[in-house]
């Protein structure tokens, strides 16, 4: 009886698989994440202020927004996992100040208990741990919102700042931490900086290697970038099953092409030169991309292309497209060359103008529907935010108007002639304009940094556009989620080199008479970048020599960390050329240069980023911060122990509130009694900016960092760019605004996108099998 | 059980309020309860050790039938402690019960602080004036209570419509004045004006007062909150690094000067930097020559003479300043005198 | 009938002078579908409790393997191998189909304090019991929320069996959803029959029960009224049997003469 409904479903099992639905790519992967509108809005945020500022993106403006960012960021991340957990903190703010005013109170012989730091700094933790352990235990045992409880929490510790500073000094500021017994020592690990002045590297002799500062920076980000690239390639297009040795010649061919145009196009420097080696690089990294995409990936089935949505819609859209493309050459068609200006007169006409363009473009893209979202909004947004801001002359702009439109136009009509996919099209077709406005940009603009930065930037993304549109048009995509990397006996080899690495570099420092804290940092930071180098290494090998599928996030994790060592060099080092620049001879003859210093606070902040980033994604403890969040009965019943994992909670914002604190207090040797009051409503917004929800169960700790980083870059991004402070609230207001829309935005339009979930479909056979028609009895079941 | 307990709280809560009514009211029959407080408050107040007489207050409240209030938009800030402060020494030396309350920049807990003290009966009332819009509805009704009406710290615009006897503080815009002076003085051509508080009059009138008397450019801007003191001196830093042609800081609050300093340091910039009000690292700062001056308006008149105006009034019909506000300031800490009131400071009196 | 993995002999429980449930008669055996029918108020729930260990029985025996047993607390019951799938699941919307599937009992890789939980594997783990039950979750990191509510009937159901359950009692699974959604719950039972668990099935829909039950008992008003295997019934005397007869009979009528016209 009941074997008629069971065959089926057998069946399916086996034969399912993953093959008839398509495989979420890494990129859709990520546009789901919580925290991929906030990192969209922290680019976003940092382009506009390098745009409008010079400081703004020098290195000491970094350090500047880091040092902001950081402070807040420090307790926006543990403040984000409470959020996650599904309760809020708002003593938090008023705990940084706390332990602070707590540790100066206890140590101080003046005015205070004269303990010494020794005693009142872990006491002053123990403290801090005790407030959120009284939090923790008594949202849990009363049931009481988490907002009533640390409000009570929060109004006690202000009225006990103020009362004990006041008791003891009969004064609200705290005064007199450097006079403590034990400052010293404390001093050097709550007040240690790394001062960038102090580390000058021209040429660094090493073993007989010869390193020099800038190479290292480029090499890195290049190699970086293409480690990212290609990784991203590798989880998104399925494997052939035989190398191609044709195209793995083709793509070293582009590889050393790229390398001759590029150092060809930083040693020289001409109109004539740069255009040619340009074309030369951009030729070479196309190339190397197309052969490598031969050599290693499935040829796509092209049948399709273009048709399969409405070939006329293509058409239309593209018709339209060249017409405005010449509407716009005849409103624009302007007489004279003069200078456009950031307000001038002719600037209404440039923004109308381009309001109908982007207005246009979305239309037109919206229309069509199969046009992947990312890259070409990403690339209509980056033609549009330069040319509004810098184009120099109405040529220019006439120009970049006209050929874009064109272009766009007359990818669609290809499109729409069936020969290749639109979205590969436009993705090409942007790039382009995007290399033209660059080539405007370098040729006509006045700044350096446009003439230089700018150019370079446009290039580079016009190459990674061009390149993963090749990359789509000769693969075909992965069906399913490539396996975990094979080589796991090699992570072991990086990890011991890692280790010893780290000892003989502690011992080494040791030796040279350093302190305990900075040669374990130093010893650290050298066996981590030592375990890296090995891992990068077996990495590329495995990529180049094994049929190994899984060696994708391999390379993403190397392409990200390159690029990030890249970036951490150009900050943390200062080369004897760029010293020169910056420093000023005083009236009094003094030689001033800007100290760019980087705090211990920078570094727990990436440090916290990073752990909590890690705890909520991978451990057994984030996935109950998750299901407490989210649904506390339930976890409960399966055995998450939600009180403890709620009060552990609690108990990392008051430590985080601590190290703030002791931070602060070093810093300034002196605290006012409202240090940190009302700083908790920020840590919450800057979570909610960077994906978390208000209501708990969802989000990133990663976010809350990124959230902190886009406060620090709009509030101090005001004052770089000399705007009005009158209107920072508006302005910050606003920004953060865009930030959670755009978030949302993202995140509703990924989530959309992936195939809805694949088990209804085929259930949906079974159920006719198994429901009986009904109460009226039709049966044919038996009798 | 419980409802036996919450008849016991409710009883003590009438007890308590009778008992407050009392107090308020009298005197006549000299009941228990102030005999028990009175020594408790002057308690508090050995530490700074100001005068002998603390030291025979009790009798002297007892003899005294005034009751004042100061009343003021004050927070828990350097500032205002020390007006506090003053406010307890002016008690002790006349003896009479007078009430402080700082409403933390709140108008309406202002406001309904002042109706109370109103109702309490007050002898003469002392109100700061940071938000005339939002206090001016109850000083009016000070004035129509018969109440002698004082205005302290900021309201010199106000008091004479209100009714007020005098203003005692000094006027924002002459403070900024000296600074602007001490600034060409020191060879400064394009100031900062830094601010700790977005929308607060006082300070927009200090950089206003600046502006009128220096002779370079001024640059008037919010760099941050005192309880974010990074976010201060990042924000300087920023403002500096963006415009190299500023040479000089001026802080309109006691922990901006240093911040400067820093930011200074940070951007790699010779300064000269003045401030406003008083701490100790500041006058530290002062003394090492890392900061040229700092602007006093010696707030601890403004807490101090009120108190003694409106108890002359009260005991003798005394009116002081003449429909002419009484100026505090300004008062200048330089290299030359830091090291006096330095000594001061620590007492919480300066 | 010698010895049954799981027998039940008149089974009461009283609450107070309240008789809750009494008489309950019956076997659950591996590859069985044991239903439990009733109204509501027919004492379906007190069963439940009794079998996961929330209340204990006061009258009869409950065998386990031929031995009487009597569970202190769900935990007891849990370990005996007897899982339980309430109505309101216990699913955490916003997190993956993975993370439920471990929820509280991660499997985890690395030394303390690098401790990390085994995500490949958990993945791996996850889409193969799902996939044991027929269903296909493309991504496992996809979010339980998204899922229908057979689809995460089927979760708990994967999850109950993959941790060790030998008996797995649905309370009411199907009364929650749509006809399509009660169709995919009912392969996942039938799924779960065949590898071998013993599965009981509590429902007021004997249209639900009849199609996948191997046995049923009929509680009304506490009372037992049999216990049945499937040859002894047929669909239409269960549903009389389960609607006190007479009243259904009439509607039948009523509803077969409005089919005609």
């Amino acid at each position: 009886m009941a074997d008629t409904t069971t065959d089926k479903p057998t069946e399916s099992a086996d034969a399912g698989g993953d093959e008839r639905l398509a495989h979420r790519g890494p990129i859709q992967t990520l546009l789901t994440r919580p925290e991929i509108g906030a990192l969209l809005g922290a680019v976003g945020v940092w382009v506009l202020f390098w745009l409008v500022s010079a400081p703004f993106g020098t290195v000491g403006g970094t350090a500047n927004f880091l040092d902001v960012a950081a402070y807040l960021g420090l307790m926006a991340v543990p403040v984000a996992l409470l959020m996650i957990g599904g309760e809020f903190d708002l003593s938090s703010g008023a705990m940084t100040g706390a332990t602070a005013i707590f540790a100066i109170l206890l140590a101080n012989d003046i005015n205070g208990a004269g303990l010494g730091l020794h005693v009142a700094v872990p006491l002053s933790l123990a403290f801090a741990l005790a407030i959120g352990w009284f939090n923790g235990t008594l949202v849990e045992k009363t049931s009481l919102p988490s907002f009533i409880v640390t409000l009570g929490t929060f109004f006690m510790l202000i009225g006990a700042k103020l009362g004990f500073s006041k008791l003891f000094t009969n004064k609200v500021l705290v005064e007199g931490l450097d006079e403590a017994e034990g400052y010293d020592f404390w001093n050097g690990i709550f007040g240690a900086e790394w001062l960038r002045n102090g580390h000058v590297w021209d040429v660094r002799e090493w073993s007989g290697l010869w390193l020099v500062r800038d190479e290292i920076w480029a090499g890195l980000l290049i190699c970086g970038s293409a480690a990212l690239l290609f990784g991203v390639f590798e989880l998104t297009y399925a494997r052939r099953s035989a190398v191609n040795i044709a195209g793995f010649v083709a793509s070293l061919v582009g590889v050393a092409a790229a390398l001759v145009g590029f150092v060809a196009l930083t040693s020289l420097d001409g109109r004539a030169s740069n255009q040619m080696f340009g074309a030369l690089t951009a030729a070479g990294v196309i190339l190397a991309v197309a052969g490598w995409c031969r050599a290693r990936y499935e040829r796509p089935d092209h049948s399709d292309n273009g048709r399969s949505a409405g070939w006329w819609q293509y058409l239309f859209a593209g018709l339209a497209a060249v017409g405005v493309a010449i509407v716009l050459a005849v409103i624009l068609n302007a007489e004279d060359s003069s200078q456009l200006g950031f307000f001038g007169g002719s600037f209404g006409r440039v923004v109308f103008a381009l309001g109908i363009a982007v207005v246009g473009v979305l239309a037109v893209l919206a229309a069509l529907g199969r046009v992947t979202p990312g890259y070409p909004a990403i690339g209509a947004v980056l033609v549009a935010v330069p040319a509004i801001s810098f184009l120099v002359t109405v040529q220019a702009a006439r120009a970049i108007l006209f050929g874009s439109f064109a272009l766009i136009g007359i990818a669609l009509l290809w499109s729409a002639a069936g020969r290749v996919r639109p979205s590969v099209v436009v993705s090409l077709g942007i790039s382009l304009v995007i290399v033209i406005l660059a080539f405007f940009v370098q040729a006509e603009s006045a700044s350096r940094k446009l003439r230089v930065e700018l150019f370079t930037v446009l290039l580079l993304v016009a190459l990674v556009l061009a390149a993963s549109a090749v990359a789509r048009h000769l693969s075909a995509a992965r069906r399913s989620a490539p396996p975990p990397p094979q080589f796991g006996r090699w992570m072991h080899l990086c990890a011991a080199v890692g280790v010893v690495a780290t000892v003989v570099f502690f011992v080494l420092e040791m030796a040279d008479g350093d302190a305990i804290l900075y040669a374990v940092i130093t010893g650290v930071a050298k066996g981590g970048l030592a375990a890296f180098v090995v891992y990068a290494v077996v990495t590329a090998a495995f990529t180049l020599l094994t049929r190994d599928e899984g060696v994708g996030r391999a390379l993403v994790t190397v392409g990200i960390g390159a690029v990030m060592l890249s970036v951490a060099t150009r900050l943390l080092f200062v080369t004897g050329a760029e010293l020169e620049k910056i420093c000023t001879v005083g009236s009094d003859g003094e030689m001033r240069c800007p100290q760019t210093q980087f705090g211990v606070v920078v570094l727990s902040f990436v440090v916290f980023a990073a752990i909590g980033s890690w705890l909520l994604m991978r451990t057994q403890f984030g996935s109950w911060i998750m299901a407490v969040g989210g649904n506390k009965e339930a976890a409960r019943s399966v055995g998450v122990p939600a009180a403890r994992t709620k009060t552990t909670l609690f108990m990392m914002v008051s430590g985080a509130a601590w190290i703030t604190g002791m931070l602060i207090a070093f810093r300034l040797t002196a605290v006012q009694a409202d240090v940190g009051d009302g700083n908790e409503f920020r840590y919450i917004i800057v979570a909610v900016v960077g994906g978390n929800l208000l209501t708990g169960g969802y989000g990133s700790a990663l976010g809350a960092g990124i959230g902190a980083v886009i406060w620090g870059m709009i509030s101090q991004g005001i004052g770089f760019a000399q705007w009005n402070s009158d209107w920072r609230f508006l302005v910050l207001g606003a920004l953060l605004l865009v930030a959670v829309l755009a978030n949302n935005y993202v995140r509703g339009k990924a989530e959309k996108a992936p195939v809805k979930s694949s088990a209804t479909k085929p259930d949906r056979a079974g159920i006719t099998i198994i429901v009986p028609k009904g109460l009226t009895g039709s049966k044919e079941d038996k009798e | 059980m419980s409802r036996l307990l919450k008849l016991l709280a409710a009883v003590l809560a009438i007890t308590l309020i009778a008992a407050s009514c009392g107090d308020d009211e009298g005197d006549a029959p000299a009941p228990a309860a102030p005999a028990d407080e009175a020594p408790a408050a002057p308690a508090d107040d050995e530490a700074p050790a100001t005068t002998a007489a603390a030291a025979d207050e009790v009798v002297e409240t007892q003899g005294c039938d005034h009751t004042f209030h100061v009343i003021t938009h004050g927070d828990s800030g350097v500032f205002w402690s020390v007006v506090e402060v003053a406010v307890n020494d002016a008690e002790a030396a006349i003896g009479c019960d007078v009430v402080y309350f700082g409403s933390n920049n709140d108008a309406l807990a202002q406001s309904q602080e002042i109706e109370a003290a109103i109702a309490s009966g007050s002898s003469g009332i002392a109100i700061s004036l940071a938000d005339p819009a939002g206090v001016s509805d109850a000083a009016a009704s000070v004035v129509a209570a018969g109440i002698p009406l004082y205005t302290l710290n900021s309201g010199v615009n106000n008091y004479k419509d209100l009714g007020g006897v005098t203003h005692v503080g000094q006027t924002e815009v002459v403070a900024g004045n000296g600074a602007g002076e001490r600034f060409n003085a020191l060879g400064a051509t394009h100031v900062l004006c830094a601010r700790q508080e977005q929308s607060n009059v006082a300070l927009e009138e200090r950089c206003d007062g600046l502006a009128e008397t220096f002779n370079g450019e001024v640059t008037s801007e919010f760099v941050g909150l005192d309880a974010n003191p990074d976010e201060q001196q990042n924000g300087i830093a920023a403002i500096l690094q963006a415009d190299p042609s500023i040479d000089g800081v001026l802080g309109v609050g006691p922990n901006l000067p240093l911040r400067a300093l820093a930011a200074g340091e940070q951007a790699g910039r010779e300064l000269v930097i003045g401030g406003f009000d008083l701490s100790g690292d500041l006058i530290d700062a002062i003394e090492a020559g890392d900061v040229a001056f700092t602007v006093d308006q010696q707030q601890y008149l403004q807490g101090y003479l009120p108190v003694i105006l409106m108890y002359l009034q009260a005991t003798n019909q005394n009116t002081a300043g003449g429909g002419l506000p009484i100026l505090t300031g300004p008062g200048f800490v330089d290299t030359g005198n830091a090291s006096v009131v330095k000594a001061l400071v620590s007492q919480g009196t300066r | 009938m010698s010895t049954e993995f799981l027998e039940l002999r008149n089974l009461s429980k009283f609450y107070g002078n309240i008789i809750a449930l009494t008489g309950v008669t019956t076997t659950v055996n591996p590859g069985e579908v044991t239903c439990v029918l009733g109204d509501n108020g027919a004492g379906k729930s007190t069963f439940i409790k009794i079998l996961a260990g929330v209340h204990q029985h006061d009258e009869g025996e409950l065998l386990l393997e031929g031995s009487e047993v009597r569970f202190a607390s769900p935990r007891q019951a849990l370990a005996a191998g007897i899982a339980t799938v309430y109505q309101d699941l216990a699913m955490v919307p916003l997190m993956s189909v993975w993370r439920n599937f471990f929820l509280g009992q991660e499997p985890k890789t690395g030394v303390w304090p690098f401790r990390q939980i085994d995500i490949d594997k958990a993945k791996m783990i996850a889409k193969e019991e799902m996939a044991k039950m027929g269903i296909d979750i493309r991504d496992t990191e996809q979010s339980v929320g998204t899922l229908s509510g057979g689809e995460r009937q089927s979760v708990a159901i994967a999850r109950a069996s993959y941790f060790g359950a030998r008996v797995l009692i649905l309370d009411e699974p199907t009364s929650a959803l749509g006809v399509k959604q009660s169709g995919v719950v009912l392969r996942r039972i039938v799924e779960a029959r065949d590898q071998g668990l013993a599965v009981i099935f509590i429902t007021h829909n004997p249209n639900h029960a009849y199609p996948v039950g191997d046995r049923f008992v009929i509680l009304q008003r506490g009372q037992s009224l049999g216990n049945w295997a499937k040859d002894e019934l047929s669909q239409s005397e269960l549903t009389q049997l389960m609607a006190g007869g007479a009243e259904l009979e009439e509607l039948q009528h009523e509803l077969a003469e409005a089919g005609a016209s």
